[in-house]
């Protein structure tokens, strides 16, 4: 049934051969479960790379998580069997990410609400309007973002 | 004839919950259309982060009410993964089950829905009659209609006795023998044909390029069944066959789904012939080591996907919830521009559209001053007290 | 008593009080009937009632944009050229009220008023919903128009006359005519579906599309007036189609000729009423059965199925007539 038999380590083992960029990470949990991760600014060139060896690929979401002084997005990917999920790392400072809807048509709406819910700007999205929060919603306000301090307690009167 | 701008939601007779769905239509022809969701958001993400393991549990529960076993069913897969526990046997077919029981259910409300939304009602009244009889043994297996409470954190809640087994076993006969029926209804009913047939078209390839998923990327020719290819549980045991349909319309969703209530029916008999006794819980810790996991399970709308950070205290970092009628929405707009008025009800129906899952924040506007106001917790909790 | 006489005729009997009262049993009828096809209980009989009665006390909105003075007459039009239909269909013996030689015309002419009003009315409330329903009312009445009026003629031609007090007396020697015309029958009881806008042509209404089309803006006592005028017409075109094919009153072995004026003229109502809530036993089987269909579906259809075996059916009477 499957076309291709992939294993996670395949994967890995390929993306470590063949792509050019800088990996921060690379590791296999499982047989199904691929961790990779890049600098922010190369998304679209992994992305683009993905998609041209393991075409078709299928993007299950988009993960945001605050980690502090940088904010993690991580791009769930489905190739074969094999989950393969790209972590890239965008600083505080930064505060924006390519956008990789061109090569992932399926990203549109994830992206859209990573911008909603941790205010990283999305450069070249093709619909950059809100998803979730209400038209007014105050502008500046991120619910899943934690302030600089980490304070928990100032967020939660932020909502 | 002019274009004519027209609303449908966030009130409105074919929605079940409120969403709104703007469309520019010329004459009976839809040329724009635009989804606006957000109206139900109730933060769970954020909330999940503030609260322990166990008590996020209940609250993942209640993300939607049609598929809540399939979302504490993905919870504990993706935070016993983190924690390292492997639950006993016994409950894991006791998951499979539940998880099949509410596809089962989930399918034939829909199924009942589309007749309604084509002004079928009688198809509607007869499929949620025959639900009732999985409603019941569901009621009899976790003493609940709706939200189940049965997947816990280390196992599942209550065991299935022989006597339940009797009542699964007749209702599951009874069940298939009647969506036999609804498939043949479906393939030889003329004005039934003649609503869903070329309907909401999409091709397989778009359809998985937007990150369509379930049953709507399965009517379209896509081989994609979580259940195939990421096996949990048991799935890797039993035998069932990806159901996929190359007429990529509503007839073919509808189809689809007809025979995944067939086959859930089938994978259930299996299962109890399957099961053997014993635990049917382990213990689980109170805090989960540092680590983070994704889990993914084919929940009866489609793919559904968590990601849970823990930080080694009792309370995950971060949790992601992606619900398969968001991953969904990009096709149903794309399935809506081109087609008829009358169709917008059963094509974004046929998505199996649920918002409660889709949206999870609190905003009111307060009319004395007009400012929009934005409430805490505790605020609302108090709000609501109150009144 | 000169005077007395015509307005009990109007606001009694067959007019106004008689047509309500039959309007809402035969809904009862209709609703009770779908229920059982459906597997459900169904409404008690004195439902229908109530729900009249309820809408007569609710709020009575006016939108602000609309057309006030048509918003409001529209639906008083389309009731008033319903009832008045009726004094020209036989209702308790084959002799209508008033009878002149091509009261057919006028009862095509009257019974096509509700659908024209609700398109006005609908346009003029200026919601989105109800201006995509009413350009529907519009469309659909080509669909089913055309074959109602070519199945019409068709017992008009075999009887030799355009007056339907005449078609029904011609049918008093016991041969109806649906057994010359049984194509036209079929026709225009599918037709009258149409023209009821009943599933699977309830496209104008369509509530889960768009949320019951040109009467969307309308409450209280004026949606009442719609409900009304949807469920008389049924009682109307039911009495029409039976006057025209099933021979009115006449049914074999009642001797009429033998009983008095009273009890003829009683006995022959409800031999009537039968017959229309047989028609209605008819449109209830349709709903429960049948999905609604895409308005271009259905003009095709009608215009197809529909006019065809019409025109054929029409076709075949001139020439037996003419032999």
């Amino acid at each position: 049934m499957r076309v291709i038999e992939l294993t996670a380590a395949e994967v890995v083992q390929r993306i470590q051969e063949d792509y050019e960029g800088e990996l921060t990470e690379a590791n296999a949990r499982s047989e199904a479960e691929a961790w990779i991760g890049v600098p922010a600014a190369d998304v679209q060139s992994i992305a683009r790379f993905i998609v041209d060896t393991w075409h078709p690929v299928f993007l299950s979401t988009i993960t945001g998580n605050d980690r502090g002084e940088e904010i993690d997005v991580i791009y769930h990917f489905v190739l074969d069997a094999v989950g393969l999920n790209l972590r890239a790392s965008v600083s505080k400072s930064v505060d924006e990410i390519d956008t990789i809807t061109e090569d992932v048509p399926a990203a549109i709406l994830y992206e859209r609400e990573i911008n909603d819910m941790f205010g990283l700007t999305i450069n070249g999205h093709p619909d950059p309007r809100r998803l979730v929060l209400p038209e007014d919603w105050p502008e500046g306000d991120y619910p899943l973002r934690r302030t600089d301090s980490g304070d928990e307690e100032e967020e939660e009167e932020n909502g | 004839m002019a274009r004519l701008s027209f609303p449908v939601g966030p009130q409105h007779p074919a929605l079940k919950e409120p969403e709104n769905l703007r469309f520019s239509v010329d004459g009976e022809l839809v040329v724009e259309a635009d989804i606006r969701i957000g109206y139900v958001h109730r933060s769970i993400e954020r909330t999940c982060s503030e609260r322990n393991y166990v008590q996020d549990l209940y609250l993942c529960e209640r993300v939607c009410g049609i598929c809540s076993n399939a979302h504490t069913l993905c919870y504990c897969m993706a935070v016993e993964q983190i924690a390292e526990v492997e639950i006993p046997e016994r409950a894991q077919y006791i998951r499979m089950l539940m998880h099949e029981f509410e596809r089962i259910h989930s399918h034939l409300l829909w199924l009942g829905v589309a007749g309604h939304e084509i002004g079928f009602d009688t198809l509607f009244m007869y499929v949620w009659r025959d639900r009732e009889v999985m409603q019941d043994i569901l009621e009899t297996v976790s003493g609940s209609r709706g939200h189940y409470g049965m997947t816990i954190l280390g196992g599942v809640r209550y065991d299935i006795t022989p006597e339940m087994e009797e009542k699964i076993r007749e209702g599951i006969e009874y069940l298939r023998e009647r969506t036999e029926y609804y498939a043949k209804i479906a393939t030889t009913e003329t004005t039934f044909i003649k609503r869903t047939e070329n309907v909401g078209g999409i091709t397989g390839p778009l359809a998985l390029d937007l990150g369509a998923v379930g049953p709507v990327l399965r009517a379209s020719g896509v081989d994609y069944d979580v259940r195939r290819r990421f096996p949990y549980l048991k799935y890797d045991q039993v035998e069932f066959e990806v159901r996929m349909s190359e007429m990529a319309d509503v007839l073919g969703r509808t189809l689809v789904r007809v025979h995944e209530i067939i086959d859930a029916c089938n994978i259930c008999e299996q299962v109890l012939d399957m099961m053997s006794e014993g635990e049917i819980q382990t213990r689980f810790p109170r805090r989960v080591p540092e680590g983070e996991a994704v889990a993914r399970i084919e929940a009866q709308r489609g793919e559904l996907i968590y990601y849970v950070r823990s930080d080694g205290t009792d309370v995950p970092e971060r949790l992601k919830i992606r619900t398969p009628t968001l991953a969904n929405l990009p096709a149903a707009q794309e399935m809506l521009v081109g087609g008829y008025v009358a169709d917008i009800p059963i094509t974004f129906a046929s998505i199996d559209p649920c918002f409660s899952c889709t949206d999870r924040m609190v905003v009111l506007d307060d009319v004395s001053t007009s400012e929009t106001t934005t409430m805490t917790w505790s605020e609302l909790l108090e709000l609501s007290r109150d009144r | 008593m000169q005077v007395l006489t015509p307005l009990f005729h109007v606001l009694v009997f067959p007019g106004f009080i008689f047509l309500v009262v039959f309007g809402l049993f035969a809904s009862w009828v209709d609703r009770k009937l779908i229920a059982k096809f459906q597997n459900r209980v169904g409404p008690p009989l004195l439902q229908p009632f109530a729900d009249f009665i309820k809408l007569l006390s609710k709020e009575d909105i006016v939108p602000e944009h609309s057309d006030r003075p048509m918003f409001a007459i529209t639906p008083l039009i389309a009731l008033a050229g319903v009832i008045a239909s009726i004094v020209y269909i036989p209702t308790w013996s084959a002799h209508a009220l008033h009878a002149f030689e091509v009261d057919l015309i006028v009862v095509m002419y009257l019974l096509t008023l509700p659908a024209f009003a609700l398109f006005l009315g609908g346009w003029y409330s200026t919601n989105p919903f109800a201006t995509l329903g009413s350009t529907r009312v519009l469309t659909q009445l080509i669909g089913y128009e055309v074959p109602f009026l070519l199945a019409c003629l068709a017992p008009a031609l075999a009887a030799g006359s355009w007056s339907i007090s005449d078609v029904a007396i011609a049918q008093h020697d016991g041969l109806w005519l649906i057994t010359a015309a049984p194509l036209s029958f079929i026709v225009a009881l599918i037709a009258l579906i149409g023209k009821l806008e009943r599933v699977p042509f309830d496209i104008p209404q369509a509530k889960t599309e768009i949320v019951t089309g040109p009467e969307v803006e309308y409450s209280g006592r004026r949606l009442a007036v719609w409900k009304l005028t949807f469920l008389t017409e049924a009682i109307v075109g039911g009495a029409l189609i039976s006057a025209l094919f099933l021979g009115g009153p006449h049914f074999w072995g009642i001797p009429y000729e033998s009983m008095g004026p009273w009890l003829s003229g009683f006995v022959g109502m409800i031999v009537l009423s039968l017959k229309i809530l047989a028609i209605v036993f008819f449109l209830a089987l349709a709903q429960a059965a049948l999905a609604r269909i895409r308005i271009e579906q259905m003009v095709q259809w009608c215009l197809l199925w529909l006019g065809i075996p019409a025109l054929l059916n029409l076709g075949l009477v001139v020439f037996i007539t003419h032999l």
